[in-house]
C-alpha cells in the first residue's frame, strides 16, 4: 500500500504546482477537484488492512465535499459572476513555477528534521503535505481574484488534511475539524457570489476596501 | 486541598484539574452570591429592552461569564486558568458593549479589551516563568517548588501588573471608570463585585504558590493599596456621574484589599503569624463584603438611572420620595461602604486595622512605618468615603428633583429588582451584626494563604464584638432620644411641610430645585484641599458688575494616569502603526506575503 500512498502524495503536489501555474479559473477549479479526488482515497490506503467506519466516513466526506460540492459551487459562482481568468496576475507562469519548485524543495529539506509521534506509513506524506500548504499560501499571495484566493485557501486545507492523516490516530478531532472548515468555506463562497465580489479586496489605490486596518 | 475533578485534556500541558480550598471557597461565596442576585436583578432590568434589542446573546454571555468565573476560582492548572481568564475577558467585553449604539460604550469596551489583553500578556510571562522553575503546570506542584528570590520577585511584579490591571490598581485602572457606566447595571455590579476580584484572587493564588517572596513585595503591595485607595476615593469625590463615581469607589476598595494583602505579606515575610492571618483574612473578608455592598449600590444606581433616565448627579434629586424602598436599600449599601459599625464594611476594615496596629508594634522599623502610613491612609479613605456618600445620597435621594423630565412619573422599580437588593442589604446587616462565623472562615482562609493554621482568632473577635455592641447601644440611644424629642415637641405646634432647600420662601415649589446645594459644591472644599495631587479644573466666571448676567460654572477632575500616561502612549502607538500601515501594508496580498515569509523563516529557523 505504501506505493499507492506515495503515488497519491506526488499527484497531490503535482496538482498543486499545476494550480499555481494555471491562470484560467476553470482550469484551477478542475485541478483542485482532481487533487481533492486523489486526497479522498488516501484514508483507504492508509488503513487498507483494517478499514474502520471512521476511515470510510472521512474519505466519503472528503470526496463529496471537496471533490464534488465545492468545485460545483465554484463553477456555479464563476458562471454567475461571469469571470473567467486572471486579468493582471502578480507574477507570471515561469516565475510561479520556479518559486513553486523552490518551495517544494524547501518543504522536503525542512521536513527531514521534523519528527512525528509514531511511524508514518510513507516518508512522503510529511514533505508533500508541507509543500501543498506552502503552495496554497503562494496562490493566496499571488492571485487577485477572490475565488482564486479561496482556492488557495482550500489547497492549504488539503495540505493540512494530508498532514493530519499521518497523525490520524494521535489527534482524534483534527480531521473532523477539517470537514467543518470545508463547510465554512462553502458558505464563504456563497457570500462572495451573493455580494458580487469580483475582485478580491480591490487593488485600486482609490478604494478603501482593500486597505487593511485603516477603517478600524 | 480537595480535588473535585481531574481529567486529561488534549491541549498541550493542559489538564482539567479543579480543586477547592479555603481560598477558592471564599471567592466562590462571593461569585455565587452576586451572580445569582445580579441574574435576578438583570431579569427585571432588561425587561425595559425586551422587544427593542435581541437579549439572547446578552443572556448567553452572562451565563458564560458566570461559569468561567467559577472555573477561574477552582482551576488548578495553568492552561485551564489562562483559558478561562481569556474567555472571561471576552465575555465581559461583550456584556459591556450591550448598548453598542452608543459610541462611548464601544470605546469603553475596546479600552477594556486592550487593557485586559495587555494584562494577560504579563500573566503568560508570569506563569511560564513559574512553570519553568517548578517543572509543572499544576498549581499544587508549583506551590511545592522553591523559587529563587529574583524569580519570585519577577513573578510578583508580573502578577501585580497582570492581575492588577484586572483588579484596578492605579494606574492600571483606567478601563474601570469607563466600562462600569457603559455596561447595564447588573453587569456593572458583577464587574465591580466579582470580575475585578478575580485579579485579587490571582494575586492571592500567586502569594500562596510562591512561599519565599522577598520582603519588598509586601511594601510594594501596601503602597499600591494606599495609592489606589486614597486616589480612588478622591477621584470618586470629583465625579458627576453616579456609576462612574461608584466605579472609582471600586478602585478605593480594591486599594483597601491590596493594603490588607500587603500587610499580610509583610507579616509572612517577618514571620508574624497574627499579622499574616489578619492581613490576608481581613482582605478576603473585604472581598466578600465589597461584592455585597457594591453589588447593592450598583443595583440601586441602576434602579435610579432606569427610572430617571440619567445618571448625572446634578440632574437627579428627591428620588427618596418616589422610590422609598430603593432609597432605603441604597442607604444600607452606602453606610456599609463607608465602613460604619453594625454594617459589614466595618468588620473587614476593623480586622485590617487591628492587624496594622499589631504590625505597628511588632514589625522592624520600616515595616512599622509602613503600617503607620497604612493606618492613616485607611482612616482617610473612610472619612472621604463618608463625605462622598453623603454627597451621593444627599443629591440623588434627598432634596427636590433638579431637572427630571417628569418627577411625578418616576416610581418604584419592579419586585425582580427589589428582592436581590433586599437580599444583599440583609447580608450587609447580618455580617455587620453577627460577624463571628464569617470572620472565622476568612481568617482561616487568610492563614491558609500563608499555609498555616488560624490561631488567636478570639483575640480579634472579642474587641470586635465589644465595638459592635457599643455601636448598637449608641444607635438605640440615638433612636430613643429622637423619639423622646418628637414626643416632647408633638404637643407644641404643628410643623409646616415645605419643600427642602426652599430657603424660607413659603409656597411655590418653582424656586427650590435651583436653590439646592449641588454635588460639585459639596465636594469642592475637599477638592481644593487635594489640589496638590489631583488634576482639579474649575472654570468659574468672575463677577465684575453689580448685576451680573447669566453665568456657568464647570468643575472636573481628570484622571492623571489616563490623561498623562496611557492616552499619550496610545496616541503614540496609533501614529506609529498608522505610519507602518500606510507605507507597507496596503494590499491583502502584500499582507499575506508578510505572513508567508515570516512563516517560512520560522519553519527554517526552528527546524534547521
Amino acid at each position: 500500500m505504501t506505493a499507492w500512498i506515495d503515488a497519491s502524495c506526488i499527484l497531490i503536489v503535482f496538482f498543486a504546482l499545476a494550480m499555481l501555474a494555471t491562470h484560467r479559473l476553470i482550469g484551477v477549479i478542475q485541478l483542485f477537484a482532481a487533487q481533492a479526488f486523489v486526497l479522498g482515497f488516501v484514508p483507504f490506503f492508509l488503513h487498507a488492512h483494517d478499514l474502520s467506519g471512521r476511515d470510510i466516513t472521512l474519505a466519503l466526506g472528503t470526496l463529496v465535499l471537496k471533490a464534488g460540492l465545492v468545485p460545483y459551487i465554484l463553477f456555479w459562482a464563476i458562471r454567475r459572476v461571469s469571470m473567467r481568468s486572471e486579468i493582471k496576475p502578480i507574477i507570471g507562469v515561469g516565475a510561479s513555477l520556479i518559486f513553486g519548485a523552490l518551495l517544494i524543495a524547501g518543504a522536503f529539506w525542512v521536513s527531514l528534521s521534523l519528527k512525528l509521534p509514531g511511524k508514518p506509513l510513507s516518508d512522503l506524506i510529511l514533505p508533500c503535505s508541507l509543500a501543498t500548504v506552502l503552495l496554497g499560501f503562494m496562490i493566496m499571495v499571488t492571485r487577485t481574484l477572490a475565488v482564486a484566493q479561496v482556492l488557495g485557501y482550500l489547497m492549504m486545507e488539503n495540505g493540512i488534511f494530508l498532514f493530519g492523516l499521518s497523525l490520524f490516530d494521535a489527534m482524534p478531532v483534527i480531521m473532523e475539524m477539517g470537514i467543518l472548515l470545508d463547510i465554512f468555506v462553502a458558505v464563504f463562497i456563497m457570500a462572495i457570489v451573493v455580494n458580487h465580489i469580483n475582485e478580491a479586496f480591490e487593488r485600486s489605490p482609490g478604494s478603501n476596501r482593500g486597505k487593511m486596518g485603516e477603517s478600524g | 486541598m480537595g480535588t473535585l475533578f481531574q481529567s486529561a485534556w488534549q491541549v498541550p500541558f493542559g489538564a482539567f484539574t479543579f480543586r477547592i480550598d479555603l481560598l477558592s471557597a471564599v471567592f466562590l461565596v462571593a461569585i455565587t452570591l452576586l451572580v445569582v442576585c445580579a441574574g435576578i436583578y438583570g431579569a427585571g432590568y432588561m425587561r425595559a429592552y425586551a422587544g427593542k434589542k435581541p437579549l439572547g446573546p446578552h443572556i448567553f454571555f452572562y451565563i458564560v461569564l458566570a461559569l468561567v468565573l467559577v472555573v477561574i476560582a477552582t482551576a488548578s492548572n495553568v492552561v485551564l486558568f489562562l483559558g478561562a481568564w481569556e474567555i472571561m475577558s471576552i465575555a465581559t467585553y461583550l456584556l459591556i458593549v450591550f448598548n453598542d449604539e452608543d459610541p462611548a460604550a464601544r470605546k469603553a469596551g475596546f479600552l477594556y479589551l486592550v487593557m485586559a489583553h495587555g494584562g494577560t500578556f504579563c500573566l503568560f510571562l508570569m506563569f511560564l516563568l513559574m512553570a519553568h522553575t517548578a517543572g509543572s503546570m499544576d498549581f499544587d506542584m508549583i506551590a511545592r517548588a522553591q523559587f529563587p528570590p529574583v524569580i519570585a520577585g519577577t513573578v510578583f511584579l508580573l502578577a501585580m501588573v497582570g492581575f492588577g490591571v484586572k483588579a484596578g490598581f492605579i494606574p492600571g485602572h483606567i478601563w474601570l471608570p469607563h466600562a462600569h457606566p457603559a455596561a447595564p447595571s447588573h453587569v456593572s455590579a458583577l464587574l465591580s463585585g466579582v470580575a475585578i476580584k478575580t485579579g485579587i484572587y490571582g494575586i492571592c493564588r500567586v502569594i500562596w504558590m510562591t512561599g519565599g517572596l522577598p520582603e519588598w513585595c509586601g511594601y510594594v503591595l501596601v503602597l499600591t493599596g494606599v495609592v489606589s485607595g486614597v486616589m480612588g476615593v478622591l477621584y470618586a469625590l470629583g465625579q458627576h456621574e453616579l456609576k462612574k463615581l461608584l466605579a472609582y469607589h471600586s478602585i478605593e476598595n480594591i486599594g483597601i484589599i491590596a493594603l490588607g494583602l500587603g500587610s499580610g505579606l509583610l507579616g509572612r515575610s517577618y514571620h508574624d503569624p497574627l499579622l499574616t492571618m489578619l492581613g490576608f483574612g481581613g482582605a478576603l473578608l473585604h472581598v466578600v463584603n465589597h461584592s455585597i455592598f457594591k453589588g447593592l449600590l450598583f443595583f440601586g444606581a441602576g434602579a435610579v438611572i432606569q427610572k430617571a433616565h440619567t445618571g448625572a448627579l446634578d440632574r437627579l434629586g428627591g428620588m427618596a420620595k418616589n422610590m422609598p424602598v430603593t432609597a432605603a436599600l441604597f442607604l444600607v449599601g452606602a453606610v456599609s461602604i463607608c465602613g460604619l459599625p453594625l454594617f459589614n464594611g466595618f468588620v473587614s476594615e476593623f480586622i485590617i486595622f487591628f492587624g496594622l496596629f499589631h504590625g505597628l508594634g511588632h514589625l522592624p522599623l520600616p515595616g512599622a512605618v509602613v503600617c503607620g502610613l497604612a493606618i492613616l491612609a485607611l482612616a482617610l479613605m473612610g472619612a472621604l468615603a463618608l463625605a462622598c456618600f453623603t454627597k451621593v445620597y444627599g443629591t440623588v435621594f434627598l432634596g427636590e428633583p433638579r431637572s427630571l423630565p417628569a418627577p411625578e412619573r418616576v416610581h418604584e422599580v419592579s419586585v425582580w429588582m427589589i428582592v436581590p437588593m433586599m437580599v444583599l442589604a440583609g447580608l450587609c446587616l447580618v455580617i455587620g451584626v453577627l460577624p463571628q462565623p464569617w470572620v472565622r472562615l476568612t481568617l482561616a482562609a487568610g492563614a491558609y494563604i500563608a499555609r498555616a493554621l488560624p490561631s488567636g482568632v478570639e483575640n480579634v473577635l472579642a474587641p470586635l464584638a465589644m465595638v459592635t455592641g457599643m455601636a448598637a447601644i449608641f444607635l438605640v440611644l440615638a433612636f430613643v432620644l429622637a423619639a423622646l424629642r418628637r414626643l416632647a415637641l408633638s404637643g407644641l405646634r404643628p410643623m409646616a411641610l415645605v419643600p427642602t432647600w426652599n430657603c424660607g420662601f413659603s409656597g411655590g415649589t418653582g424656586v427650590a430645585p435651583r436653590f439646592q446645594y449641588t454635588a460639585s459644591s459639596f465636594a469642592r472644599p475637599v477638592m481644593e484641599f487635594a489640589k496638590g495631587v489631583l488634576l482639579f479644573r474649575r472654570q468659574a466666571p468672575s463677577i465684575a458688575a453689580d448685576f451680573p448676567g447669566k453665568a456657568d460654572l464647570h468643575s472636573s477632575v481628570h484622571d492623571a494616569s489616563e490623561s498623562m500616561l496611557f492616552y499619550p502612549l496610545f496616541r503614540r502607538l496609533t501614529s506609529l502603526s498608522r505610519r507602518i500601515d500606510i507605507n507597507r501594508i496596503r494590499y491583502t496580498q502584500t499582507y499575506l506575503m508578510y505572513i508567508f515569509v515570516f512563516l517560512l523563516v520560522l519553519l527554517v529557523w526552528k527546524l534547521k
